[in-house]
């Protein structure tokens, strides 16, 4: 028996924003989860509702996508209600050793793989020493320590400087922190925003320029949340991309190519960004377009977001695979998309799939369009 | 200034306005954008929750619009501009070309030739089935001519004719091509918007699959499946093989209550689904299962059909679907079951949505035209100063889902409401008369005419025709036989009036659907020729022969044969009538003085009518005055009841408080009230607003440590409670033993408990499902959500006292969403309580023989069509007191009902069925028998000297021709002769198949029409005979049936029970009880087998004992031998 404690869901409610309350438990949620059967969603949102925190360790799987938002009927954020229910957990030193492991590497190392500090920038093909640049890049830890993320990196900065770009990277600072928000330490997490906003400021930079929806997500939206208020635009590639071809700084040439574009969850449904990689795609002569089933804002899901890129979520490859699944069926081998999670998460998979399927950031199509 | 009313949209809602005005004697102008009129209701197949046949009970009523003489349809035509004042608006109307003339007869030769085909949009438009350019929407369709799809057709008016075909085979010239656009003004005094709803479409919703997933459909298109007129010929078939579905899932609320689509909920869809999950199981789909979030099923009569559906094995599950997916041709699902908690996967052969309902795509332009507003959603905005059918314009109206989603019954009382408002801009009414000249004198010998209908396949695809045509054409008397495609069509009607002239007829027999619904179509016809209405008689080979035995062919050919037979004997004795005419007191009484009541004469005055009302407490405004706020719009209960109060007065009411009716006497236009303070009134007609009691919340005694409140206490204590934690437990009284949903409950809950959380207080609500099916009421609900109000849900299904338990500052029950036991701390438990009829004024209803409801509110004429009436002419139902209503219906309800009685008295007279009793002096031995067994003292004059009939008082039930020992009473073709020719026609051929049923028209003939709707086959060999009521059977009728070598006989009639009867009669069915004893009694003396002879009472509904009446009959008559048949000959024939 639940003994309904007043006090209790006030405090549960509270930490996830009030987006418990919103809840009438249809139960849309638990079954559209790209997870499949792995979170009884509706439950633990029931659980919260009467004042109870979850027990069954649900909500350490969830990858954040919201996917469930965009099909719930109240338009309830139960990612945020998760968050809410991870910090309530790691505040009660609950959270999974798993990922308390990577805290640790964050702490230590400045990512989340935990790989050495001092190689977070080994990728650059040529130091960027710009005193005034026009654009800094925040990399994001898995594009700075992926061999494949490097390569997009270096391609961006090879479009910029096609454009007439004065191109900057943001050195100083480390990890964005999504993982630490994500894995609910609020203390660490807003210290990690200070020191990266103070830092950023001292380069008074115009544009901060993203490559990862997360970093984006986290600049934009959390960061003012935890008293990290940016100056800069902070601009997401696809959106600065978009805007300097509109300009005309950038003439891609034509390419022959089938592909399909899948949205990240942090770009499309978080941000509502969902035009300005298409736009991008389609500045590009010759390209045979084709959208998949889910697209935009009911885009599915790599599996990556939310700490699932950085735990063994054997779940999360469901939900990998069967976006996959739908690059196939829209008739193509090709699949576009502008997030270094979701290249790093489909890439993989299709390997373990033995599938033939490409994944391309944009910054891919653009640098080849542009010879 | 005009006396002209606009109506806009001419489905169900604009209909009942029309036909309301024009009654009251205005004129209408009904204008629809579309080729004909019916609206969606024409296409339906059925309606919830009586299952009644949609265009059949619809069909009557649009026949009844085209034909009416104060009403003008304008189809293909859309409003674009209103100018000018409420009483003298000019309205500018442009109508589109139909590119065919009214001389039309529908012969469908053009249709045939015409080569260009397109989706046919009814059937949803994707293909499921096909149309000409040239085309009719639905075969009833009025205005019945065909129409042009220019659009399609190939050629482009007004220089590009590449396409002549149409044109080549129409015999009549009726095609024309240089018909163009034209722009009608007219002045109109005022108007009514009744443009109804369009639906959403899923396709948007990726998560359904719809037009991805073949087999998944709308629930549109899954209606026109099981329409025997649709694509499919009534079959569940999938679309994606056109095989039968033997599983489907019914999913509702697609795109409603959802934020990323329409917030509202749509309010008639939980109903429709699960009308459809019925109809899917008698359409032979074996596993039915339905997602649902609440089951919103609150009118009157709801709860009831959601237990049938229950019993009928329909799986009703809480829960949403997953992403459909289609897996070797089935639909795969995944969805959770809430009350259980457990993911369900699942295959279905097929997936049925009920997507949400939309706005009128036309609303925005024509608010325009005629400058009023829309709310926030882009329905009409309506509710202005609290009048729920008043629009931000004066003058102009809104009735049905112009203003948000409605079903058929709420939308025809605003559309009888919205007329009543419209009246008042008429400063005077003027009714004429319908002329109809007589022109046909000569009527005997009989000359009949015979149609056969067709009713498209529906008889015609069972009952051989040719063979009924052949064996009813060499009757003597018959002159013309001959089969029609429908009957009932406007060009058939026409025609057969051409006919009668041409041939000289003088009787008419239709052998087709129901008398009940079609009689009135036929007389339509004879009128037309000058034929005296009463000289047509129908044969019933549709409803009580093609539908009910669809698989034995033959058998069926022969019972149609023998129906129209009878009907041909029958027609022989008419004679022809005139209607008698009463002349009313123009002066309605309202008995009681709630804010139906007040709302109710107001309106009745307004409209011109002297008005009185009678309230028998010293206050007015019934329970509404003791409303704190009313939910959803939060206005005070004590305003409102001052405005209404302010309004009567100011327009004439006479208030009589503290007053009460002691006794009625009479009928329709003429009743005698005697009221308390002694004064004797005449009125016309009377409104019974006489509402409802709050529940005793019994369940719930022996807790009354203060902590207890109801819903009412806590609006006289103006929601100042003390305590932080306050508990509503809902249902109290409701939705347990048999009785219903009480409707204005959760919006009322809501609004309470959303004012007492923004109070600060912890607020939790234990409920079955959430019923705010309007849009204020959901907004209340999501916010009060948002604002952290707990809802605990327990079982639907059980009684509330028994799920909740109250003890030591505490409530706890089993929440079935986590299916656990939950406890919350209470320091106040509120009890909202449901609403009970009210049992106080039975003195009233049972003088006035209005009957009750199996719940005991007052039962309405029709529960979908006449939500208004009583079953009483003159009487008429205003608000809660025909069942549970929230405020602003209640409002709507009282000015139908004003409407309803205004349209009754507005003519001066009324006109009364003259088929009633005579006594012919000669035969009569002036016995008296006859008095004593009228039930309404129509029959007068004094022992052994004179007997006689009161014309106006006589009902016509035939009681006194079963009571008449020396057969001196004479009623057109019920006589006695009449039926035995009857009789004699039909037991012609082997005679000993076929057991006679003799039934009365109202509940037991009704059974048997309604049998027929649901399809449901019985053994054909039973014969039935259409009476007035069982009353009118007599031994002489049951001998002849066994002396002519019936099997077997049964007398069939209404129900009597200990609280009442259904009878329509007032209990002459007691009568039937008692002869039937004594003719039992008669056939034991002679030793002839006593089962042979059965009474069976039931009602219209209860078709299930109409059809074990016929397997009775059926098995009783397969044991009797034909030695047995001549013996009983032989012995009865000795017998007086």
């Amino acid at each position: 028996m639940i003994r309904v404690d007043f006090e209790n869901r006030r405090r549960i409610a509270e930490a996830a924003n009030g987006e418990p309350y919103k809840c009438f438990q249809c139960g849309t949620c638990t079954v559209n989860c790209v997870l499949g059967d792995v979170i009884p969603v509706r439950r633990e949102i029931r659980y919260i509702q009467l004042g109870v925190v979850p027990s069954d360790g649900g909500i350490w799987r969830c990858v954040t996508c919201n996917f469930c938002r965009s099909q719930c009927p109240s338009d309830v954020d139960i990612a945020a209600i998760f968050r809410g229910l991870r910090r309530i957990n790691y505040d009660e030193k609950r959270s999974p050793e798993e990922l308390n492991e990577v805290l640790w590497r964050v702490y230590e190392e400045g990512n989340p793989l935990g790989s050495p500090r001092g190689e977070r920038f080994a990728w650059l093909n040529r130091l960027v020493a710009n005193p005034n640049p026009d654009v800094v890049i925040y990399t994001c830890c898995l594009a700075a320590y992926d061999k494949r993320g490097q390569d997009i990196l270096n391609k961006l900065i090879d479009i910029l400087n096609k454009a007439g770009l004065e191109v900057g990277v943001f050195r100083d600072g480390s990890c964005c922190g999504d993982i630490v928000y994500h894995i609910g330490d609020d203390y660490f997490y807003e210290e990690i925003v200070n020191e990266n906003v103070e830092k950023l400021e001292n380069l008074k930079p115009s544009v901060v320029l993203t490559v990862s929806p997360h970093v984006y997500h986290n600049l934009v939206n959390l960061y003012p949340r935890y008293g990290g208020k940016i100056s800069a635009k902070v601009m997401h590639h696809t959106q600065f991309l978009y805007e300097i071809i509109n300009e005309g700084r950038l003439k891609p040439n034509k390419l022959d190519a089938r592909l399909t574009y899948h949205d990240p969850c942090y770009l499309a449904r978080y941000n509502g960004i969902v035009e300005e990689p298409r736009g991008i795609i389609e500045a590009i002569d010759g390209i045979d377009f084709v959208e998949m089933l889910h697209n935009k804002y009911e885009t599915l899901c790599c599996g990556g977001g939310g700490g699932g890129i950085w735990t063994e979520n054997m779940e999360a490859r469901r939900a990998t695979r069967d976006r996959l699944m739908e690059v196939a069926e829209a008739d193509t081998d090709t699949m576009v998309t502008s997030c270094p999670y979701c290249i790093r998460m489909f890439e993989d998979e299709a390997k373990v799939m033995g599938s033939d399927i490409k994944v391309l950031d944009v910054i891919d199509v653009l640098h080849s369009s542009l010879g | 200034m005009s006396d002209t009313i606009l109506v806009i949209g001419g489905g169900i809602g604009g209909i009942r306005a029309a036909l309301d005005l024009a009654e009251a004697g205005a004129k209408v102008l009904l204008v629809d954008k579309g080729p004909v009129i019916g609206g969606r209701m024409a296409i339906l197949d059925k309606t919830f929750p009586t299952l009644d046949c949609s265009i059949c009970i619809e069909g009557p009523l649009i026949g009844e619009v085209i034909r009416h003489p104060n009403i003008e349809v304008i189809t293909l035509a859309e409003v674009i501009g209103l100018e000018g004042e409420p009483g003298d608006f000019k309205v500018k109307i442009y109508q589109y070309p139909r590119y065919v003339t009214e001389d039309c007869t529908k012969c469908g030769k053009c249709e045939e030739v015409c080569p260009v085909t397109v989706p046919f949009e009814v059937d949803g438009g994707k293909g499921l089935s096909l149309r000409k350019a040239i085309y009719i929407p639905f075969p009833q369709a009025e205005p019945g001519v065909y129409v042009i799809d220019i659009d399609n057709c190939l050629n482009d008016p007004p220089g590009y004719f590449p396409c002549d075909r149409c044109i080549r085979v129409c015999e009549r010239d009726c095609i024309d091509f240089s018909m163009t656009p034209r722009v009608i003004e007219r002045r109109v005094a005022s108007v009514i918007v009744a443009t109804g709803y369009e639906l959403f479409d899923p396709s948007g919703m990726v998560r359904y699959g719809f037009g991805r997933i073949p087999d998944v459909v709308t629930s549109i298109e899954f209606d026109r499946m099981l329409n025997a007129s649709g694509p499919s010929g009534g079959e569940v078939l999938r679309p994606s093989d056109h095989k039968h579905a033997h599983k489907i899932l019914f999913i509702t609320c697609v795109g409603s209550r959802d934020i990323h689509n329409v917030k509202y909920c749509s309010g008639f869809c939980c109903m429709y689904t699960l009308k459809h999950a019925l109809q899917a199981k008698q359409h032979g789909v074996e596993d039915v299962t339905c997602l649902f979030m609440d089951i919103r099923a609150y009118g009157k009569g709801f709860e009831d059909f959601y237990w049938r559906a229950k019993k009928e094995g329909i799986k009703i599950t809480k829960g949403r679907p997953s992403h459909l997916s289609y897996v070797d041709g089935k639909v795969r699902v995944r969805y959770e079951d809430t009350n259980e908690g457990r993911v369900v996967e699942d295959e279905y052969d097929m997936v049925v949505l009920a997507p949400a309902v939309l706005p009128s795509g036309g609303n925005r332009r024509l608010a325009e035209a005629l400058g009023i507003e829309l709310d926030k959603y882009g329905f009409i905005k309506a509710g202005v100063n609290g009048d729920p059918v008043a629009t931000t314009r004066p003058g102009v109206y809104v009735c049905g889902s112009a203003s948000g989603p409605k079903d058929i019954c709420d939308t025809v009382q605003e559309g009888s409401a919205a007329a009543i408002r419209a009246l008042s801009h008429i400063p005077e009414l003027k009714p004429g008369k319908e002329e109809f000249e007589e022109k046909i004198k000569d009527v005997y010998p009989p000359r009949i005419g015979v149609f056969v209908c067709h009713c498209g396949s529906n008889i015609a695809g069972v009952v051989d025709i040719k063979k009924v045509m052949d064996s009813v054409k060499d009757i003597p008397g018959v002159v013309h036989v001959e089969d029609l495609r429908f009957a009932c069509s406007a060009a058939s009607v026409e025609y057969i009036a051409n006919l009668i002239r041409e041939k000289r007829l003088n009787r008419l027999v239709v052998s087709a659907c129901s008398p009940a619904t079609h009689l009135e179509v036929f007389r339509t016809a004879a009128k037309m020729a000058g034929l005296n209405p009463y000289l047509v008689e129908m044969g019933n080979i549709r409803n009580l022969d093609s539908w009910v035995h669809a698989n034995e062919p033959d058998k069926a050919t022969i019972k149609a044969i023998d129906y129209t037979l009878a009907a041909i004997e029958r027609s022989k004795a008419l004679s022809p009538l005139e209607p008698i005419i009463v002349p009313v007191v123009k002066r309605i009484l309202v008995v009681g003085g709630g804010i139906a009541g007040l709302f109710a004469a107001a309106a009745a005055a307004k409209a011109g009518i002297e008005t009185i009302l009678v309230e028998k407490e010293d206050e007015l405004g019934g329970l509404v005055r003791n409303l704190y706020k009313i939910a959803p719009t939060g206005i005070s209960g004590e305003e409102l009841v001052r405005t209404a109060v302010k309004e009567a007065e100011e327009s004439g009411v006479k208030i009589y408080t503290g007053t009460e009716v002691e006794s009625v006497d009479g009928f329709a236009g003429q009743f005698k009230v005697k009221l308390s303070n002694g004064a004797e009134v005449e009125v016309g007609a009377i409104i019974l607003a006489t509402g409802v009691v709050p529940h005793v919340p019994v369940e719930w005694q022996g807790l009354g440590d203060g902590k207890l409140l109801t819903n009412l206490d806590l609006e006289r204590m103006r929601y100042e409670v003390d305590g932080d934690n306050i508990v509503f437990i809902s249902c109290v009284g409701s939705r347990r033993d048999g009785r219903g949903c009480s409707r204005y409950c959760c919006t009322s809950m809501m609004h309470q408990a959303l004012e007492l959380r923004r109070r600060g207080k912890n607020v939790v609500v234990f409920y079955k499902d959430i019923r705010t099916y309007t849009k204020e009421a959901e907004e209340l609900y999501r916010e009060a959500l948002r604002e952290g109000v707990l809802f605990i849900r327990v079982d639907p299904d059980k009684p509330m006292e028994e799920l909740v338990k109250i003890s030591d500052g505490a409530v706890r029950a089993r929440d079935q969403l986590i299916a656990d036991e939950v406890e919350v701390p209470a320091d106040k438990v509120v009890l909202v309580l449901g609403i009970d009829p009210n049992r106080e004024v039975k003195n009233i209803t049972e003088a006035l023989k209005v009957s009750e409801d199996r719940e005991g509110y007052l039962m309405e004429a029709h529960p979908k069509l006449g939500p208004a009436e009583s079953m009483v002419p003159g009487i008429f139902l205003a608000g809660s007191a025909q069942g549970p209503k929230m405020v602003e219906e209640t409002i709507s309800h009282a000015l139908a009902a004003a409407s309803k009685a205004v349209s009754l008295l507005s003519k001066g007279y009324i006109e009364r069925e003259p088929i009633i009793a005579q006594i012919d002096q000669d035969k009569c031995i002036k016995c008296g028998a006859c008095m004593r067994a009228c039930t309404y003292n129509a029959i007068k004059g004094e022992v052994r000297k004179h007997i006689y009939v009161i014309p106006a008082l006589c009902e016509g039930c035939g009681n006194c021709l079963g009571e008449c020992p020396v057969n001196a009473i004479r009623m057109p073709g019920f006589n006695d002769e009449d039926i035995f020719k009857m009789m004699e026609a039909m037991l012609k051929e082997e005679p000993m198949k076929k057991p006679i049923a003799f039934t009365c028209y109202w509940c037991s003939y009704a059974a048997a029409d309604n049998t027929g709707i649901f399809k449901i086959q019985y053994p054909s060999s039973p014969r039935l005979i259409r009476l007035p009521c069982s009353s009118r059977v007599n031994w002489r009728l049951v001998k002849k049936a066994f002396m002519l070598g019936a099997p077997a006989v049964a007398i069939t009639g209404c129900r009597i029970t200990e609280s009442g009867s259904d009878c329509h009669y007032q209990w002459a069915n007691r009568s039937t009880v008692k002869r039937y004893n004594s003719m039992k009694r008669i056939i034991e003396k002679q030793g002839i087998r006593s089962d042979r002879l059965i009474l069976s009472l039931f009602g219209a509904p209860e078709v299930d004992k109409f059809v074990e009446t016929m397997r009775r009959l059926h098995e009783i008559a397969q044991t009797v031998t034909e030695d047995e048949i001549k013996e009983t000959i032989e012995k009865l024939s000795k017998i007086k």
